[in-house]
């Protein structure tokens, strides 16, 4: 499967490659398993900087689209094609919305909002 | 006296195969390469410059270099032919010219990469086309060379290792032990197998160099490269193995016995290097966007 990366296109590198993944992905050229090329062997053919490369392979494993599995590699996730079609910002949108509505409701100002959003998000993440 | 025959039979072949064949089959390369450039892009490159005719020249100068160092080749044959025949010819002396030779011969090849590197790096720094393709396909380097010449390889140089051990019960004089050959030759395939991993993951340089042609280019690198690794222990065994022997006026023909391997090597890899069509399937798979 070929790969084209359009350096005058206004979307990010590192965005391109992620859709077209995902594209082949969900059109079923990419299969569970498949292997994929290194972020070195990807960078030099597409002669991109190795840290767009790593940016767009770190979403796509937070994604569960591809796995890496320690030195043996990058594969396509076992649930890729669902995952796929699942859209991070889309969902995001939708919850902070649903929450904006019930803070509106409660009487918060947009402005308070922006507040507390802005300290709610620089709080450091609860420890695990 | 055989070994000076043998000898004298096989160098001027390794000169028709370094200085003969692989000049003329490098020379169609070019062609066929420049064939490949759109008309329009060398007349952006290189305005007010004929191409087809500075690249006859170009081709017109690499032949004159070439017959240069025929003539040459040949006038150490003929002077072999009459110091061999002395009874108190130094292999030594022999094995040095030839190895000097050797590296003369690629002298005008030498000049042709770098020609051609200075010629792709402009070629792509001027380069219009702001679409970059790859293919989303893992490579390794099983998948340029077979298992069996990566096996061959390995037992080479175990083979080397052993038979160091037994040189080693019976030295002969000026042998340095089997430790420091083992480790020089540990080295070379230290430098080889980075150089093969290096060619595997390079950037390529020819912005016109189509999948199908990389993937070939790598393939007969590749295959070189672990040709050479199989061939050093064995050529450096025959080494000791005639110095055990006391068969050292053998030197000249093995030295050119090795250096006709290399030559057929080096044309081997100009020959497999034709421009083709990217019509093997790779690269002509769809383009998602």
């Amino acid at each position: 499967m070929e790969i084209t990366i359009d350096i005058d296109n206004p979307l990010p590198q590192f965005e391109q490659l992620i859709e077209q993944v995902k594209a082949a992905v969900t059109s079923g050229v990419l299969k569970p398993g498949d292997a994929l090329p290194s972020i070195r062997q990807l960078a030099n053919d597409l002669d991109l900087n190795s840290k767009t490369v790593a940016k767009a392979y770190q979403l796509l494993t937070r994604d569960s689209i591809i796995e890496t599995k320690g030195y043996r590699g990058t594969y396509v996730h076992p649930k890729a094609k669902s995952n796929a079609k699942f859209n991070l910002q889309e969902w995001t949108l939708r919850k902070l919305g649903e929450s904006i509505d019930e803070l509106r409701e409660a009487g918060v100002t947009d402005s308070e909002i922006r507040n507390a959003f802005a300290e709610a998000i620089n709080r450091p993440p609860p420890a695990k | 006296m055989l070994e000076v025959y043998l000898f004298l039979a096989v160098f001027p072949v390794q000169i028709l195969a370094m200085s003969v064949l692989y000049p003329a089959r490098f020379a169609q390369l070019m062609r066929t390469t420049l064939v490949n450039i759109p008309a329009e892009r060398l007349a952006a490159l290189y305005p007010e410059v004929d191409v087809g005719r500075a690249h006859e020249r170009f081709l017109a100068r690499y032949r004159v270099a070439n017959a240069i160092v025929i003539v040459l080749g040949l006038a150490l044959f003929a002077w072999f032919i009459s110091y061999m025949q002395r009874p108190a010819w130094n292999e030594g002396w022999v094995r040095g010219i030839l190895t000097t030779y050797f590296m003369l011969q690629y002298v005008p090849i030498a000049m042709t990469a770098w020609f051609m590197k200075r010629f792709d790096k402009v070629h792509k720094r001027t380069s219009p086309d702001t679409k970059r393709k790859a293919v989303l396909q893992r490579r390794g380097p099983f998948d340029f060379v077979s298992p069996y010449v990566f096996l061959l390889a390995v037992l080479s140089y175990l083979l080397f290792v052993a038979f160091n051990f037994y040189v080693a019960q019976h030295p002969f004089l000026g042998y340095a032990g089997p430790f420091v050959n083992i480790a020089i030759v540990t080295l070379m395939f230290m430098v080889l197998g980075g150089v093969m991993y290096w060619f595997l993951y390079v950037r390529k340089t020819d912005p016109l160099q189509t999948h199908a042609d990389r993937m070939g280019m790598l393939r007969m690198l590749m295959n070189t490269y672990a040709w050479i690794c199989i061939l050093i222990p064995i050529f450096l065994s025959l080494g000791f193995a005639r110095k055990m022997l006391d068969m050292s006026t053998w030197d000249p023909f093995a030295g050119t016995v090795g250096f006709l391997f290399l030559s057929i090597l080096s044309i081997r890899s100009v020959t497999t290097r034709q421009r083709q069509p990217d019509a093997d399937g790779f690269g002509s798979g769809p383009v998602y966007r």
